[in-house]
């Protein structure tokens, strides 16, 4: 083709794109005058500052790029530049444009992960009286949705349940035949933030700790300084399933509060971090709904607590000096409690007032030390923590109380090497409480872990050569050494040494190209020298595999034994032992990418020497699966299994338990994993 | 201490005639109540979990229902703290001693109602009866949390992301997880333990995937994680943490995950 000359001063155009909205996959086409070939090799295109000229087509007068992958909605640069004859660059046109799911949307997108099975059992003996019908439906979905657009979005995720059982459903039968896991709601429009759902409103500290709860919460957060604050009102008790809405609804069982936090140094915006949490609330904060996995003391209380946390980052990060103190409220019986079971509240107590700090301080004397040229990292430090007996809050159920630790702890990392050292000295009855005893312990703990990293060069062909015959090895010793004393008599505890628990877990791993494996050994060893309690050693080992053999098959062996042995048993009671023998093996095998087989062997035996436990068991489980229709995109998939279970339990002591029973069902599967 | 027989409540024969309205025969008597341990620990701050055997002697003869409908928290003065609803029965031939065994979760607010009213105890009691009754007690000493007798506090079952329900795709690594609030120190012994696919909601047949031998000291929380789940084969699954010792009084509820297909 022959080009006429362009003039010295010629402008490209980004052409508009074919439909209202420049999609993720799009051509972007530049217009280009008449260019002579070497003109066309003198340009050069970047596309978010990152040079794309190979991935260009020049056909006819346009230089089109077709996206290898879809490009991420939101705003984009495309850049071309002209490097002159005498060696100016020219910087011939650059344009910002938007990549959207459609014109009124930025983003727009739905994806679905559904799976539906309808299986029939075609032959069984042995099963309980209460095992389900001959037929069964079940499936799950996972939804997930976005919009966006200019300085908003919102997100949303949802996880449904289906079975004909609803006895497998988290809320058990007679709620129906469809319930939901769990949901969040997510908006976010310049500095607000709302969420509805599951989900933590706040950070971990003393009086809210793992505390992600169904609720709604509502927030400002500022870039340009850091600060921000958050208001939230979420459901005291775990609760899962189609009920209990937003589990806002009850204000019995409903914690509120806020947490405002900023960088006040300007300058230096990690310098230093305050964070300030109020809350209060009640309800059973010990225990969850059925189907959340939660047990424990269903009494209602409830309580206030503030909370203000101080983190600061000195020295070029080298030193770290967080404060938190913080004060509670509690109520021990809420409302009162019915204690004669008469359907009226006899008694009600008053709320405990009580405390709580903790300081830490860390110091890494260096970022960039290297000893032997590799990296050298040295971290020592220091903990004071103080939470008093009746210190507690709604929204930390875990939170443990009554404790003052001194601990020191250290740290070093070189050449694959890493040890860790901690001592301690821990105290009960901070509140110096006249009827209790007060116990001191002692806390060691030291772990040592080694990974050598082998030089492996490169041979002539560029391939690694193989692993050594040891694999790529990993040491693991960790020791726990605690013992506790009464330091103060009270409530029948005399003085003197208490208890003494020595823990050693020896655990060794090899990894190679296409298979590892692993073994532990811990040691364990627990004296009571009061005499409520036996003393116990215990022992256990573990031996885990995981092979691949050629491509087509996987095992994965594993075998546990563990013996725990009682001594010096108190008054009336016999010493026991109780040995543990657990091995499983899982077997995969793929004949094709459409047909695979499973295989899951498992035996169990477990025996006590006074014969309280005799229980031994084995499991066979095994399917053979054929996708006859993979799924892709909107195109649903099926697959046809046959699956046998094999059960045997044999329990000497309770014989109810017994049970030697087989099933074996078939099942069509349809999964659908669309995205819109 | 533990075997001994702690106080029995012998109520006179005349009166147990009047009050038994001559339903009762006048040779068949509760005579005795025995518990084992007669005495335990208990942390202030928190609920407690103990349990006890209980050794019911009878002198009824012939077939005879020995019940006890439920136990009481009491101080030592005599005030009731909680009740524990649970009722024991059984049926026995007597004369004869019959052994009843349970586990009683003692709520924080109890303890804490004992210790502020200036007791350093308060008192478990049971009364038996076959138409007579007797009772007996155990004392619970109010202590420290790290003084107490080691027992569970509360249990949460979740998975590695700390959500109670999760559907995972076929292949996906997914462990589980345990949360567990205790009191005291001892070795704790139990195994993780699922069902399914698809298993009897009602009557799970649990296989052990592992067993757990770990030795929980200080009074804390302590964080246990499952092996890896298997999730080679479609369907719904239980999976739970079955504690043998020591003995918890609350419901060790298993939570679920369901293996599906997931988005590539």
């Amino acid at each position: 083709m022959a080009w006429a000359a362009a003039p010295a001063d010629w402008k490209p155009e980004l052409l508009a794109q074919a439909k209202d909205a420049r999609g993720p996959s799009e051509p972007l086409r530049v217009a280009l005058p008449p260019l002579d070939a070497e003109a066309v090799r003198r340009l050069s295109f970047e596309l978010d500052d990152i040079d794309i000229t190979g991935m260009v087509a020049v056909q006819g007068n346009q230089a089109v790029f077709t996206p290898p992958q879809p490009l991420a909605f939101g705003r984009h640069q495309l850049r071309l530049v002209e490097q002159a004859a005498d060696g100016n660059i020219l910087e011939r046109g650059v344009w910002t444009f938007e990549v959207r799911k459609t014109a009124a949307f930025r983003e727009a997108q739905l994806a679905a992960a559904t799976t539906l099975s309808a299986a029939r059992r075609i032959a069984d003996d042995g099963l309980p009286p209460t095992a389900p019908g001959r037929n069964n439906l079940n499936g799950a979905a996972q939804l997930q949705g976005r919009l966006a657009d200019a300085g908003w979005r919102a997100t949303g995720q949802l996880d449904l349940l289906f079975n004909s059982n609803g006895a497998l459903l988290p809320r058990g039968a007679d709620h129906g035949h469809i319930d939901m896991a769990d949901f969040l709601l997510t908006a976010e429009a310049g500095p607000v933030v709302a969420r509805a759902g599951h989900h933590a409103a706040g950070p971990d500290n003393l009086i809210m700790n793992g505390f992600r709860r169904r609720g709604v919460s509502a927030g400002l957060r500022s870039a340009d300084t850091g600060a921000a604050a958050t208001v939230f009102s979420q459901r005291t008790q775990e609760v899962i399933g189609f009920n209990e809405g937003l589990g806002i609804g009850d204000a019995g069982n409903r914690v509120d509060g806020v947490v405002v936090s900023g960088r006040p140094v300007a300058s230096h915006r990690d310098a230093l971090v305050l964070s300030v949490t109020y809350l209060a609330g009640e309800g059973p904060v010990y225990a969850g709904l059925p189907g959340t996995g939660i047990a424990g003391d269903t009494t209602i209380t409830g309580g206030r607590a503030a909370d203000i946390v101080a983190d600061a980052n000195l020295l070029e990060r080298r030193l770290r000096l967080r404060g938190e103190y913080a004060a509670t409220r509690y109520d021990f019986d809420g409302n009162g409690r019915d204690i004669d079971l008469d359907g009226a509240i006899d008694s009600n107590q008053e709320p405990e007032r009580d405390r709580a700090y903790a300081a830490l301080l860390t110091y890494t004397p260096w970022h960039d030390k290297r000893v032997d040229d590799k990296p050298f990292v040295w971290n020592l430090g220091f903990e004071n923590r103080r939470v008093g007996t009746f210190f507690r809050s709604p929204a930390n159920p875990a939170g443990v109380s009554d404790r003052h630790l001194l601990r020191g702890f250290t740290g070093v990392n070189w050449s694959g090497l890493d040890a860790q050292l901690s001592l301690g000295r821990e105290t009960d009855n901070v509140n110096d409480l006249s009827l209790l005893p007060r116990t001191a312990t002692r806390l060691g703990m030291f772990s040592v872990n080694y990974t050598p990293n082998p030089n492996l060069q490169p041979q002539p062909d560029g391939s690694l050569p193989p692993f050594p015959w040891y694999g790529r090895p990993n040491f693991n010793a960790a020791y726990i050494d605690m013992n506790q004393d009464v330091e103060k008599a009270g409530a029948g505890l005399a003085t003197g040494a208490s208890s003494a628990t020595r823990s050693l877990a020896l655990t060794a791993s090899f990894t190679y190209s296409t298979w590892s494996w692993f073994l532990n050994h811990t040691l364990g060893r627990y004296d009571n020298f009061i005499s409520l309690q036996a003393d116990t050693n215990s022992r256990l080992t573990q031996l885990n595999a995981n092979l691949r053999l050629g491509e087509r098959l996987t095992l994965m062996p594993m075998l546990q034994h563990s013996e725990v042995e009682e001594r010096d048993p108190p008054a009336g009671f016999a010493a026991k032992d109780t040995i543990t023998t657990t091995a499983g093996l899982s077997l995969g095998y793929v004949f094709s990418p459409r047909l695979y087989a499973n295989l899951g062997v498992n035996t169990n035996r477990q025996k006590a020497s006074d014969d309280s436990q005799d229980l031994r068991s084995r499991n066979y489980l095994g399917s053979i699966s054929w996708t006859a229709v993979q799924a892709q995109g909107a195109r649903a998939g099926v697959t046809f299994s046959l699956e046998g279970q094999y059960y045997d339990a044999e329990d000497r002591v309770l014989v109810t338990n017994n049970q030697n029973s087989y099933q074996v069902f078939l099942k069509t599967t349809v999964a659908w994993l669309p995205t819109f | 201490l533990r075997g001994e027989i702690v106080r029995i409540s012998l109520v006179p024969l005349l009166a147990l005639w009047v009050c038994g309205a001559g339903l009762v025969s006048a040779q068949a008597a509760v005579t005795a109540v025995s518990a084992a341990p007669v005495a335990a620990r208990v942390g202030l701050g928190s609920g407690a979990s103990f349990s006890v055997n209980w050794n019911v002697t009878t002198s009824a003869a012939g077939a005879v229902t020995l019940s006890s409908a439920r136990g009481e928290l009491r101080t030592p003065a005599g005030a009731l703290l909680a009740t524990v609803g649970q009722p024991l029965s059984r049926a026995a031939s007597g004369p004869a001693a019959v052994a009843f065994s349970e586990t009683v979760f003692v709520p924080a607010d109890a303890i804490h109602r004992a210790h502020k009213e200036g007791f350093d105890r308060l008192l478990y009691q049971r009364s038996f009866t076959d138409g007579v009754a007797a009772s007996g007690q155990v004392t619970l000493a109010i202590v420290t949390q790290r003084a107490a007798d080691f027992g569970l506090s509360r249990l949460q079952l979740g998975f590695d992301d700390g959500r109670p329900l999760r559907i995972a795709a076929r292949g996906d690594k997914l462990k589980a997880q345990a949360e567990i609030g205790y009191a005291g120190g001892g070795i704790l012994k139990g195994a993780w333990e699922i069902a399914g696919p698809n298993p009897d909601a009602d009557k799970p047949a649990w296989r052990a995937l592992a067993n757990v031998t770990e030795a929980l000291t200080g009074a804390d929380t302590a964080i246990l994680a499952s092996p890896l789940l298997p999730t080679d084969i479609g369907g719904p699954y239980l999976v739970r943490l079955r504690v043998d010792e020591p003995a918890a009084r609350f419901d060790l509820a298993p939570i679920r995950y369901v293996v599906g297909e997931k988005q590539p």
